[in-house]
């Protein structure tokens, strides 16, 4: 009788031996990708009016609020996995070297590049201005509080974000108020924004089921989207079991344009 | 004789008997009695409670005690002290001292321990076996109860019952072997424990006598060294002297050895004792708990004993005896010798007795300093039903550690008990108390709960309770339980103990009483004799039913009821604002009184009204409400004298505009006097220049000792023919509200429900005595009264200069520039419009209509100079100036578009184009017909009647006062000299008019030319509270309300329907009940009710509220025997019910008994501030569109609810750190098991609606068709606060909070509302909107900044000279706000008020600042340390990369969209403190959440130079930076003036040719030479 739970201790133990050696042999991996196409006529964007600095009056940054591609591929759609609280997911080692690497937010031709930034939270942040005019970057974060500096020309600071952001929150320019982009910042690398064809994938995922959320700055929650073979609730999520060396396609993802506000 | 002795002792007997009996059976006790049985049920249901609680608690200590003393003990320990007795044995064997001491002991110690670890094991494997056992006889007892219910297993049956008897036996009997286990393994302990503590006492011993020895030796070597001194002082010999210094050496030396000894006994002990302590630390902490839950268990008991019976006491309390025996059953009182009574003639102190049977009022709630602990509920709050959930499955029977089979009860089953006995009624089936996470406790149950029903099952006993909870419940299914929560009066405790009768209140019990406040005979121990008054009827009935209660017409001081309880506030409240919600008392302390004083203060009702709060100049005696001298009025009519010298005229038109310039109306008076006593004198020294009116005009420019403070609430009237029409005026002042419904003008004529309408008695004029019903002839005198009233004033008028629209303007007026303006500019904060459904303020008029009443090109004008300078039309209207000027339009970069606007232009244009189907209606032509004349010359005849007799006033009328006579008649009769055929309709009407001005009293609203020394008409109410009701003619008011019926008929006052009633007139008794005096108060609702019954008493509350209602119904059949002129004019004000009863709360609290000048409230001199500004707060309506303090949520939540806030590197200077003793504050849970958190700001609004947001866990936004999410609040915090442990700090984050399902708010907790900002919340969706039509990308949230600011913090913000100076004369500061701040046209003393109210309310410096920055000293040491500082700091501040990217500095200004501009940096100096600037420029958001300014200069402990800008621009930490650019903004004017050079410009005279001057050549002034020095870079 005495000797089952020295077994099972012991066992458990080697478990977590082995995985401090080598998390493999734990945890297996798969992919997701799609495409994410707008399904109508999209309407006509409002073009920026720059209404300060003759420099961002002469470069007019490009309205980027809704981007639509070749065969009404829908750019800058974020995907990411929702976590509930207190959770967190298995990471492939292959990201290590993520958290090394500078995000990088550029305030360039009086636009935010990228549009829509991704950020782990403990990952370098810099805020740079590549422009040669001032400007500030009023982050509207929640978990990790606002933040809201001005950064002189060709300058830049450094930062690291603590804290996982449940949605992609506003950047903003005071000086410029007609600049506008987006910032996710999550606890892990399972985040993605879709290209100018639409098209986007997520690798190196835990294997196991995960609900996906789907946003658009324009659109808020692909709420109820179809896509081959399924649909995605009326707050853009979904629920997909992915398998270990799976790469699942949800093929195309058809947001009605309806969903433009 | 010896009969007539006898009966008469007999009937003495009797009646001793009879007064022992009735004394022993006073109602108090009876009280009292049952008030104890319920302190002793509390008390009883708390033992039972904790004693429940801490059951298993005892249970578990004890067992662990059991086990710990059963233990083995570790045997290094006791190697321990084998060594150290060995040690010591050693160093004493080492000084020749008897070793050996410890022996026995050591040798009783190694025995026990030897002896005990057996015993121990044994005890230890008792215990298993114990366990195991209990196990086996739980599954038998259930195996069996399984049986019995499976028709199946009923043979198996006797075999199981059995086996579990016999397993419930072998587990009774493995206790009782482990107990015995348990003991013996004790006993061992023990001994070897106190063979230990032999050890101790030896070493303790030991240690003693070494210090007794020493004491000795240190006496002897202390008189050796005395010795010795005296030695020395008389000379003896050096041997002498010597020997005693061996002495005191050897004897030194021997204390010294003692001194080891001790010691080393010392240590010896204590090292044995601290493994003794080793060895007990198990047991020692378990007997401490053990001793804390047993002593709290015995505290309540003696609670409880307290009130409990005993036979002494019961003996005690016979008849007779109890006189030398009071128990804690006796009268209770509270003695207030300064709070004095008036009693016929004579102050006598109180005594307030009511404590004798509200035995409960001033205790509070377990763990709280103000909650009531017996709340006084409603009772339709008392009566509730509950849902209470059973168990999914039925409940097992448990075994207890004992061996005992447990049956599931109430307790184990829904963790409720029911008592044996109801507090207050014994056979009330009641809980007795609620297990903490139970069914019952999720079901709300609590203690002292009574179940009546259950499932609509009525319950009778406890059984019942048990029959329908577990014998007869189906599992799973919930119960309905209706039951009763709380007690009745007196059982309960004061509602409001934050406030009052509480240790922590400000009207402590002790120190005020309770009939100060209450009114009532304080004396009286029974029930209707303390003079108790009922709310409604039906109380009425119940009390008097159950109480003997009637209405005790003798006593003059009745118990206020509970409708006027705020009344008495005012006895030492003068001023109400301080009655208003603030931090300290959040909840309104004062509600009803404080809208009833606003009401009267809206409506005007001082104009006629006197309410004097002085009794001479200084003393006050209640609030002061009257008018203020109306100087500007009398400047006015002086103006219109043709001869006034141009400097009388120039004072006269600034005293019109500023009346409160003392200096200039006293030059005026004199001047006006000078000429009067010209006129006087007759013509020997000079013909007068201004008239005699003027001359009568100037007593009225004399000093008024305490001046009222108010303003007349109409418009002035003086100019009324620039303004509106005949018809429009004629219908206004017939029935206002038929052109406006919401108006504050009272109605004066119509009136007319008390009239009758079929009795013919009054004379038609055409000769005819009886032609006219009461109702014609009164219609008929109407007519022309509102005709000639309406013609005086028009004729009246002064010229007014109408404005014209600017020459710059390029555009035609737009409406739909003109509605957003309207929208945008502030109109909105005091005026409604029907367009506009989202905003209702009642500052000002609702402007719906107004282009019914300026239909005509002079009132377009009108409107136009009204709006564009409201104070030249009335010059003490609040009406703004709103800076309406011509407007430059920019395009989104903002650059001018050259459209030139004027936005006045553009307001008329919108007001009025919207519109009107309003048409006056039935105004009778301006020219009068003959039947008309014959009425005014009726009425002239009616009115004159009153100062000549009955004929000749007739023929007056007709025919005018002879000339020969005009020289005796003063007064409007005047006006009727002279008549003949070309004037006499105008006479009659100019004397109509001005009689009838004289009589209702316009001028206590209006300033009405030529009335200017009038006097107020109407009753004084600054002792209304106290009337005698004998003086209040009630007469016929009964009668009349029986024939009329009760319904408030101010909906249905129009003539139409007065038409219709009069149809059903006298059969309208349909409320007509069998009360004595014709109305049943018990026929309505508790509050018609409770006023009529005050109307058949002949209280003044109900003759008030007849009296606001119907005015004129008191008049009911006595106006056949009254001359017109003699009829009430008391007119109609438009006030709902609530309003009504608000309004007389407020003038029942006139009571002119102002107490001891200790028990007036006398504010601190920042209370002080804080209420006088309040008052001009509310005179200009600020709040509607500043915040002035933001919402604030209490709630209770989760202790695990908030995560921790984010850390960010921030400047010194900024971080704060809570106390230990916050922070244990906000980590304390309440008897709910929640977190108290109370956070200062607000909400997060929908862009889109205005709304506060209700949104998911992750900050989304909520579907208003999703109810599945649950809903949260994001709270944007304006104070920073501690919550959870963590300091959260303004503008770091929002905070998620749960929100109540139901009518917004948090949840478990609630929401105090924002005192003011209406119009910034309306706005702010708006201009999101506006904005989003130019920049979709515009960010919300700093929308706040471009609308009325919150004015949190303004007192720590800005200077107050300059807050001064801008409330006067208003300043744009921010060029991307929407709007401007308005100019008031206040006076100096009410700007200084408001300046003094925002320093105080935020604990700031006034009147006057220091600011070291800005001084000399500060500034030479800061040039001579860093001369480059301000030069420096310069360049950041003209670096196009910070400051002036959006703001203006100097003659600088940016370029771009309006919304990015921010405030003109070079003039900040004046108006910012030092320290805001600095916190401000570090970390602006920290100041206000929403502005879009970034911080400049970033604070980084970890960089170099702390972070900071380009050390190019100013090279220094980022701290020194921050600090030179705000020395440098503090000095900007200093510092440019040093750019100038003036030395340039002025020219000295030259020296003239010659020596003689060249020798006479002063010396060079110090500072002439000190000019010649090189110039410091600072002053």
């Amino acid at each position: 009788m005495k000797a089952i739970p020295y077994f099972l201790l012991s066992a458990v133990i080697a478990v977590f031996l082995l995985a401090e050696v080598d998390c493999l042999l734990a945890v297996e991996w798969g992919s997701l990708s799609g495409r994410v196409v707008l399904d109508g006529e999209p309407p006509e964007s409002q073009p920026i009016n720059p209404t300060k600095d003759q420099f961002c009056m002469s470069i007019g940054p490009p309205n980027e609020t809704l981007l639509v591609g070749k065969d009404g591929g829908l750019a800058n759609v974020v995907i990411y996995i929702r976590v509930k609280r207190g959770q967190s997911l298995d990471i492939h080692p292959d990201y290590d070297v993520q958290l090394e690497q500078e995000v990088v937010l550029d305030n360039k031709g009086c636009r935010f590049v990228p549009h829509i930034a991704l950020v782990r939270t403990g990952q370098p942040l810099v805020v740079r201005n590549s422009d040669p005019t001032g400007h500030n970057t009023n982050a509207s974060l929640a978990k990790n509080g606002a933040f809201n500096v001005l950064i002189a020309a060709s300058q830049s600071q450094n930062m690291t974000l603590s804290k996982a952001e449940s949605l992609p929150l506003p950047v903003q320019c005071n000086v410029h108020p007609f600049m506008k982009g987006y910032m996710l910042v999550r606890d892990d690398p399972y985040m993605t924004v879709t290209d100018e064809t639409g098209a986007f994938e997520i690798t190196d995922i835990p294997a196991g089921t995960h609900e996906f959320q789907f946003w658009q700055e324009r659109i808020g929650y692909l709420k109820d989207c179809k896509y081959d073979g399924g649909q995605l609730n009326r707050r853009g999520r979904v629920k997909l079991d992915i398998q270990d060396g799976e790469k699942l396609d949800l093929g195309e993802i058809e947001v009605p344009v309806s969903l433009i506000k | 004789m010896h009969v007539v002795f006898g009966v008469s002792s007999l009937i003495m007997l009797i009646s001793t008997v009879w007064m022992l009996e009735k004394d022993h059976n006073r109602e108090w006790r009876r009280w009292q009695m049952k008030d104890r049985g319920k302190e002793r049920w509390q008390h009883a249901s708390r033992l039972a409670e904790t004693s429940a609680q801490s059951h298993a608690a005892l249970k578990g200590l004890k067992r662990q005690l059991a086990e710990a003393s059963s233990s083995r003990i570790d045997h290094a320990l006791i190697q321990q002290v084998k060594d150290f007795v060995q040690a010591e044995d050693a160093r004493l064997a080492g000084q020749g001292a008897p070793p050996k001491s410890a022996e026995a002991s050591l040798a009783t110690i190694e025995k026990e321990l030897a002896d005990l670890e057996p015993l121990a094991d044994e005890a230890a494997a008792a215990r298993e076996a114990v366990t195991a056992a209990k196990k086996s006889a739980h599954d038998a007892v259930n195996t069996k109860l399984a049986a019995q219910k499976d028709p199946a297993q009923r043979d198996a049956l006797p075999k199981l019952t059995q086996d579990s008897k016999s397993r419930l036996h072998e587990l009774q009997q493995k206790v009782q072997q482990r107990d015995k286990a348990e003991q013996n393994a004790g006993r061992g302990r023990k001994q070897l424990l106190a063979a230990m503590n032999k050890i101790i006492g030896e070493a303790k011993r030991r240690e003693d006598a070494f210090t007794v020895q020493k004491k000795f030796v240190a006496a002897d070597h202390t008189a050796r060294v005395s010795e010795h001194g005296i030695a020395v002082g008389e000379g003896l010999p050096a041997e002498q002297i010597d020997k005693i210094q061996v002495e005191i050496d050897s004897l030194a030396q021997k204390m010294t050895d003692l001194d080891d000894q001790v010691g080393n006994a010392k240590d010896y002990r204590v090292r044995v004792e601290t493994v003794r302590r080793e060895i007990e630390k198990g047991t020692t902490e378990i007997e401490k708990e053990l001793a804390a839950v047993q002593a709290e268990l015995n505290r309540i008991a003696d609670n409880r004993d307290k009130n409990s019976w005993n036979v002494g006491e019961w003996l005690a309390r016979r008849p007779i005896l109890n006189a030398l025996y009071d128990g804690n059953i006796r009268i209770e009182q509270t003695w207030l010798p300064d709070i004095k009574i008036n009693y016929n003639f004579s102050e006598v102190p109180r005594y307030d007795r009511c404590i004798t049977c509200h035995r409960s009022i001033d205790k509070t709630a377990p763990g709280s300093p103000v909650e009531p602990a017996f709340p006084a509920l409603k009772d339709k709050q008392r009566q509730r039903v509950v849902e209470l959930a059973t168990p999914s499955k039925e409940p097992e029977i448990a075994v207890s550690d004992e061996g005992v089979v447990q049956v599931p009860t109430l307790e184990s089953v829904y963790g409720l008990t029911i008592a044996g006995s109801g507090q207050i009624d014994h056979y009330a089936v009641t809980v007795q108390y609620v297990t903490a996470k139970s069914l019952a406790a999720a079901a709300g149950l609590q203690l002292g709960d009574i179940i009546r029903e259950i499932n609509g099952g009525r319950v009778y006993s406890n059984d019942d309770v048990e029959q329908y909870l577990l014998d007869n419940a189906h599992w799973g299914e919930s119960l309905k339980l209706t039951i009763r929560r709380g007690l009745g009066s007196p059982y309960t405790s004061h509602p409001r103990l934050d406030l009052y009768v509480g240790s922590m209140s400000p009207h402590k019990k002790n120190d005020m009483g309770c009939t100060i406040c209450h009114d009532g005979q304080g004396s009286a121990t029974d029930f209707k004799w303390a003079s108790h008054t009922p709310d409604n009827p039906k109380e009425a009935d119940e009390w008097s039913k159950k109480h003997g209660w009637f209405d005790n017409h003798h006593w003059i001081f009745p118990m206020t009821p509970d409708r006027f309880i705020e009344s008495n506030c005012l006895k030492c409240h003068h001023e109400v604002a301080e009655l208003e919600p603030s931090e300290r008392f959040p909840e309104p302390p004062a509600p009803k009184l404080v809208k009833g004083y606003h009401l009267i203060r809206q409506y005007g009702c001082f104009g006629c009204h006197d309410v004097n709060g002085y009794d001479g100049p200084t003393k006050r005696i209640g609030p002061d409400m009257r008018l203020e001298p109306n100087y500007h009025e009398v400047a006015a009519a002086v103006l219109r004298d043709n001869g006034l010298t141009d400097d009388e005229r120039e004072s006269a038109a600034t005293l019109v505009h500023s009346p409160e310039v003392n200096s200039i109306r006293h030059e005026l008076y004199q001047a006006i006097r000078r000429d009067a006593e010209l006129a006087e004198a007759g013509n020997a020294d000079g013909q007068p220049r201004l008239s005699a009116a003027s001359h009568k005009l100037a007593d009225l420019l004399k000093d008024v000792e305490t001046p009222g403070r108010l303003r007349k609430a109409g418009p002035s009237l003086r100019y009324i023919a620039s303004k509106v029409q005949y018809p429009w005026l004629y219908s206004w002042i017939r029935k206002p509200s038929d052109f406006r419904s919401s108006t504050r003008m009272p109605q004066f004529f119509g009136l007319h429900e008390h009239l009758e309408k079929h009795i013919k008695a009054f004379p038609d004029g055409q000769g005819n005595p009886a032609g006219l019903t009461e109702l014609e002839y009164t219609r008929r005198f109407e007519r022309i009264e509102i005709l000639a009233l309406a013609r005086f004033l028009l004729n009246n008028s002064s010229k007014f200069d109408y404005l014209n629209p600017p020459a710059e303007v390029t555009t035609e007026p737009s409406p739909e520039r003109g509605k957003w303006l309207f929208e945008s500019r502030g109109c909105l904060a005091c005026h409604s419009h029907r367009e506009f459904p989202g905003i209702a303020s009642t500052q000002g008029p609702n402007l719906s209509e107004v282009s019914a009443k300026f239909d005509s090109e002079s009132g377009r004008r009108w409107l136009y100079s009204w709006i564009k300078q409201p104070h030249r039309y009335h010059p003490r209207t609040v009406m703004p100036d709103l800076y309406l000027n011509p407007i430059v339009e920019t395009d989104p970069t903002g650059q001018p578009t050259g459209v030139v606007t004027d936005p006045v232009a553009d307001l008329v244009a919108y007001l009025m184009g919207v519109p009107s189907d309003w048409k006056p209606h039935d105004v009778p032509a301006e020219t009068l017909t003959a039947d008309e004349k014959l009425a005014l010359k009726d009425l002239a005849a009616e009115w004159l009647s009153a100062s000549f007799p009955r004929k000749r006033a007739e023929r007056y009328a007709n025919e005018g006062i002879p000339a020969a006579q005009a020289a005796n008649i003063k007064g409007d009769e005047r006006m009727l000299v002279d008549l003949n055929d070309e004037n006499r309709v105008a006479k009659q009407l100019d004397y109509v008019a001005r009689r009838s001005i004289s009589r209702y009293g316009c001028f206590g609203c209006h300033d009405v030319p030529g009335q200017e020394a009038a006097k107020p008409i109407g009753t004084a109410l600054t002792e209304w509270g106290r009337k005698e009701p004998s003086k209040l003619a009630f007469e016929n008011i009964t009668k009349f309300l029986s024939t009329h019926g009760v319904d408030d008929v101010t909906e249905q006052l129009d003539e139409q329907a007065v038409n219709e009633h009069a149809g059903e007139d006298h059969a309208s008794g349909a409320h007509a009940g069998n009360g004595h005096h014709g109305v049943d108060p018990l026929d309505y609702d508790d509050d018609t009710g409770y006023y009529l019954q005050a109307l058949n008493g002949h209280h003044r509350q109900g003759f008030i509220w007849q009296k606001l209602r119907q005015p004129r119904s008191y008049d009911y059949q006595k106006t056949r025997n009254k001359r017109y002129d003699e009829r009430l004019r008391m007119p109609l004000f438009p006030l709902d019910i609530e309003e009504r009863e608000a309004v007389i709360t407020f003038v029942l609290g006139l009571v002119n008994e102002a107490p001891a000048e200790k028990f007036v409230y006398l504010p601190d001199i920042r209370q002080e501030a804080i209420m006088q500004g309040r008052h001009v707060l509310h005179k200009y309506n600020c709040g509607g569109c500043h915040v002035l303090d933001m919402e604030r949520w209490q709630f209770g939540i989760e202790p695990d609810w908030f995560e921790e806030p984010p850390i960010k590197p921030e400047f010194p200077f900024l971080h704060s750190e809570p106390s230990g003793e916050e922070i244990a504050k906000s980590l304390e849970l309440d008897h709910r098991g929640l977190l108290n958190v109370t956070l200062h700001g607000m909400p997060v609004m929908s862009e889109e609606t205005g709304q506060p947001n209700l949104v998911d866990e992750d900050g989304v936004p909520i579907e208003p068709d999703d109810d599945e999410s649950e809903p949260f609040y994001e709270f944007t915090l304006y104070r920073n606060t501690v919550v959870a442990g963590y300091e959260r700090k303004v503008g770091v984050q929002n905070l998620l909070i749960p929100a109540a399902h139901a009518g917004g708010g948090p949840k478990n907790g609630r929401e105090f509302p924002a005192n003011g900002g209406d119009l910034a919340r309306y706005l702010f969706p708006r201009v999101i909107a506006q904005e989003h039509k130019t920049n979709p990308q515009a960010k919300g949230s700093e929308a706040w900044g471009w609308l009325p600011p919150p004015l949190i913090g303004e007192g720590k913000k800005v200077r107050t000279e300059w807050l001064h100076g801008f409330l006067m004369d208003p300043t744009a500061i921010r060029p991307a706000v929407v709007l401007r701040m308005p100019n008031f046209h206040m006076s100096s003393d009410e700007a200084s008020a408001l300046v003094n109210y925002f320093a105080a309310k935020d604990n700031a410096d006034w009147p006057y600042e220091y600011s070291e920055r800005r001084r000399d000293a500060y500034l030479t040491q800061l040039d001579q340390a860093h001369p480059e500082w301000m030069d420096n700091a310069m360049k950041i501040l003209t670096d196009s990369n910070y400051c002036t990217k959006c703001h203006a500095v100097g003659d600088f200004f940016p370029k771009g969209a309006i919304k990015t501009q921010g405030p003109q940096l070079a003039n900040v100096y004046q108006r910012l403190r030092p320290t805001y600037m600095r916190n401000w420029t570090a970390s602006p958001s920290h100041i206000l959440p929403y502005t879009g300014m970034p911080v400049n200069i970033p604070f980084d402990p970890n960089a170099p130079h702390l972070g900071g800008v380009n050390q190019a621009l100013f090279p220094g930490t980022s701290v020194d930076q921050l600090d030179g650019l705000v020395d440098l903004l503090m000095n900007y004017d200093d510092y440019t003036a040093r750019q100038t050079t003036i030395k340039s410009m002025v020219k000295e005279s030259s020296p003239a040719e010659g020596g003689e001057q060249a020798a006479e050549a002063p010396e060079p002034r110090p500072d002439q030479s000190a000019s010649d020095l090189p110039a410091p870079a600072l002053r």
